[in-house]
């Protein structure tokens, strides 16, 4: 129970993948301009990162590293990425098209989305630290981990498209329109956020 | 598609390329992998270059504790120079928290001569360890102290974070005992048979014995206890061993839980007079002073009761054991 | 020559992959509160475009174009992997601090955005001064994000200790968004005054060509 709690709030709050470790903050720049996008673009990364723990984790613990290949872990990792994407785009096109409309515009950029490959390469390393003493990494805690993270990922970017909504109202200086003050915005919501650091589990 | 076609077709082409680059890759990498391999111990001469400063040598050392203090996980002999590296876990930080650090040990002809560098490794539960500087842990190799023994009671060894220094001072103290049980030049405890030991820090206490008035004068330090650090503690102990003086000289109470102590612990007035019956004589009836719970019911609970906790240890320590010290200097005396 | 002149500017200034385009910006915002870590990501992202341009453009007409994106992910996911074990055996301290941005260089979109936008479509030579360019763009603009964090943060350059004033938020993520946000506001200033100048002289010399021709 006591590491189910240490993943959960580490992968949501306190290591959050924006704020803190700042992976995939493509999108969260990009695709944060409305609410409803932010929230597709999010679920979507949630379910990659999931899937594609699913197939990367075990694939290295049982294949790769008995084979002594682990220095092939990038190519692997990035191909069965890119091969998921393409694969649940395809699926998704086929058994519902309303939820294609909803998020399959933003499946294609998740292959090139640093959060999945970040995901990935994190859960094969050393997660001692979050796992607590005597605790033993395995595909339950990896999956719940990714499955956390990604929604940790969909908080920040729900919050960030809320505030961008609310920025529109009001008219920025031409040089800070657009990245600039976007990442301002992305600023306080760092600053929000390492109140959490202050967990300690 | 006939079999023909599908070898002249564009499927096959794209087949054949993304094969071709894979294997390519692959064939490279497998390559580069095989030259550039990291060892295992490339690694951790790795790591203890960076520790130590420079690149060296080392032996490995099987490793044992000698300070109740401390706990000693890894040591290794730096074959160039004689100087030891010990990884050493110092108890008594914040919390009940410990310190891990790296200590160089430096020898000089089979004799610890001093510390050198101390690097903190890990820590557990020291929220305030970045209020440790490197001036702080340079003190160690700058300001040697009497046998290399540190305390925090030392005025330099002092920072932001009392009970993190306490821990790392206890983390140094055990590589030292240990680099001097490694050389054979341990010292016995020769407090280790006395009564009321367990918040004692036997290594760091001291007594003087007065041959004419009998009086023994013991120079306690304690341990440190919850948020209370090392106490030096100065009590002198007369004939019958009853209590005649007991100065607190380094208050160990962190922040503003000096003043919440007991006055009378404060200025010694509640032992002084009295023998080690009347100092258990304190305490309810029947208790022992094992646990700081056998403070409860008596007038010790305050704001600062680890504080309050301490010093009674100290008091019992000194007034239990006159009569073992006294025996133990008279026999010092008869074998000279 | 001017082709690599106008290559090379657009790399470093115009089409500044960091300020302009704002892309890789994961392992910018991450390594930016250290000056030392931030370069050498930088340098190492030259090297790996740099490699991938050349080899991409030698390989564009082998390639066929149904499986090129595979393709380039492959040929860029080798030179990481292959940067990753150099900088391990020989520059432990940058592989240490790069930490898992290392890695992350394969989802680096400017890496696969000159692969697909320039080196599939010229040579190696262009190809070669556009990755050299578009890197050292990147490792700039990084090197004084990474300066103005470390020194405002940390008191430090580099490393060395150079002041006790610090405001620690700069060194976190919070500080890196900031910095970054307004250095691309600054940038993005100069550079449109810059052309605005550019633009209104261009017209007035076209506009006092096309009077002495009237006269």
């Amino acid at each position: 129970m006591g590491t189910f709690i240490a993943i959960v709030l580490s992968a949501v709050l306190t290591n959050n993948f924006i704020t803190v470790k700042t992976y995939g903050v493509c999108p969260f720049l990009g695709v944060s301009k409305k609410t409803s996008s932010a929230a597709g673009m999010g679920i979507a990364v949630t379910l990659v990162m999931l899937l594609a723990t699913l197939v990367t984790y075990p694939i290295y613990t049982y294949v790769m590293v008995p084979l002594g290949i682990e220095f092939l872990e990038i190519i692997f990792f990035i191909f069965i990425i890119a091969s998921l994407v393409q694969m649940l785009e395809k699926i998704i096109q086929k058994v519902s098209p309303s939820l294609y409309g909803a998020m399959g515009i933003y499946l294609p950029l998740i292959t090139t989305n640093c959060a999945v490959l970040g995901v990935t390469e994190l859960l094969i390393g050393d997660m001692s630290a979050i796992l607590g003493e005597g605790v033993a990494m395995n595909i339950g805690w990896a999956l719940l981990y990714a499955l956390f993270a990604g929604l940790g990922f969909t908080l920040v970017m729900i919050i960030m498209s809320g505030m961008r909504e609310k920025l529109n109202y009001y008219k920025t200086h031409k040089a800070l329109a657009g990245f600039p003050i976007a990442m301002v915005t992305a600023c306080f919501i760092c600053m929000a956020f390492t109140v959490f650091s202050y967990i300690s589990i | 598609m006939s079999v023909k076609e599908f070898f002249k077709g564009n499927v096959f082409k794209c087949l054949i390329a993304l094969l071709c680059v894979l294997l390519v890759s692959g064939i490279f990498l497998t390559v580069m992998n095989s030259l550039l391999y990291v060892t295992d111990e490339e690694r951790f001469e790795r790591a203890i270059n960076k520790i130590y400063g420079k690149s060296v040598k080392t032996e490995s050392v099987q490793v044992a504790d000698y300070n109740s203090n401390a706990t000693i996980n890894e040591a290794y002999k730096i074959k160039d120079d004689g100087n030891y590296l010990v990884k050493s876990t110092g108890k008594g930080g914040f919390e009940n928290g410990t310190v891990t650090c790296w200590v160089v040990v430096k020898v000089k002809g089979g004799k610890v001569s001093g510390v050198g560098k101390v690097v903190i490794d890990s820590n557990k539960s020291q929220s305030y360890i970045s209020k440790i500087s490197q001036s702080f842990l340079n003190s160690f190799e700058s300001n040697p102290a009497a046998d290399f023994y540190f305390t925090t009671a030392d005025g330099y060894l002092t920072s932001g974070a009392s009970m993190s220094s306490n821990a790392i001072c206890n983390a140094v103290n055990g590589a030292v005992d240990f680099v001097n049980a490694q050389l054979g030049n341990l010292a016995e405890d020769i407090y280790a048979d006395f009564m009321y030991v367990s918040n004692i820090n036997t290594k760091l206490t001291s007594h003087e014995y007065n041959a004419e008035t009998k009086e023994v004068v013991f120079h306690i330090a304690t341990n440190s206890f919850g948020n209370a650090v090392q106490f030096s503690i100065d009590v002198t102990v007369g004939e019958n061993g009853i209590i005649s003086d007991y100065t607190i000289t380094k208050n160990g109470s962190t922040g503003s839980y000096a003043s919440q102590m007991l006055p009378s612990v404060l200025d010694g007035t509640l032992f002084e007079g009295k023998d080690i019956d009347g100092i258990m004589a304190i305490l309810k009836d029947g208790a022992d002073l094992g646990s700081i719970g056998s403070l409860n019911g008596s007038e010790l609970i305050t704001g600062a009761t680890q504080s309050n906790y301490l010093c009674i240890s100290a008091a019992a320590f000194a007034a239990a054991n006159y009569q073992a010290v006294t025996e133990l200097e008279q026999g010092g005396e008869e074998n000279e | 020559m001017n082709k690599y002149k106008k290559i090379t500017l657009d790399g470093l200034i115009f089409q500044n992959p960091t300020f302009m385009l704002v892309l890789g910006t994961c392992p910018t915002l991450g390594l930016i509160s250290s000056a030392f870590s931030a370069m050498g990501m930088g340098l190492t992202v030259l090297v790996v475009l740099t490699l991938s341009n050349i080899i991409i453009s030698a390989l564009r007409k082998v390639i066929p174009s149904s499986v090129r994106i595979p393709c380039y992910i492959v040929i860029i996911a080798t030179l990481v992997t292959f940067m990753r074990m150099f900088l391990e055996k020989f520059l432990p301290d940058l592989y240490d601090s790069l930490g898992g941005f290392l890695a992350l260089i394969v989802v680096n979109c400017i890496i696969l955005g000159r692969a697909e936008a320039f080196a599939s479509k010229n040579g190696v030579a262009e190809s070669a001064v556009d990755g050299i360019s578009n890197g050292l763009g990147f490792t700039a603009a990084l090197t004084v994000m990474g300066i103005i964090c470390e020194f405002l943060g940390k008191g430090s350059l580099f490393g060395a200790q150079i002041m006790n004033f610090q405001i620690g938020m700069l060194a976190t993520p919070a500080g890196a968004f900031l910095v970054y946000g307004i250095c691309i506001a600054v940038f993005v200033y100069i550079i449109d005054n810059f052309e605005r100048a550019r633009r209104v002289k261009a017209n007035k010399l076209a506009r006092e060509n096309l009077l002495k021709e009237e006269a």
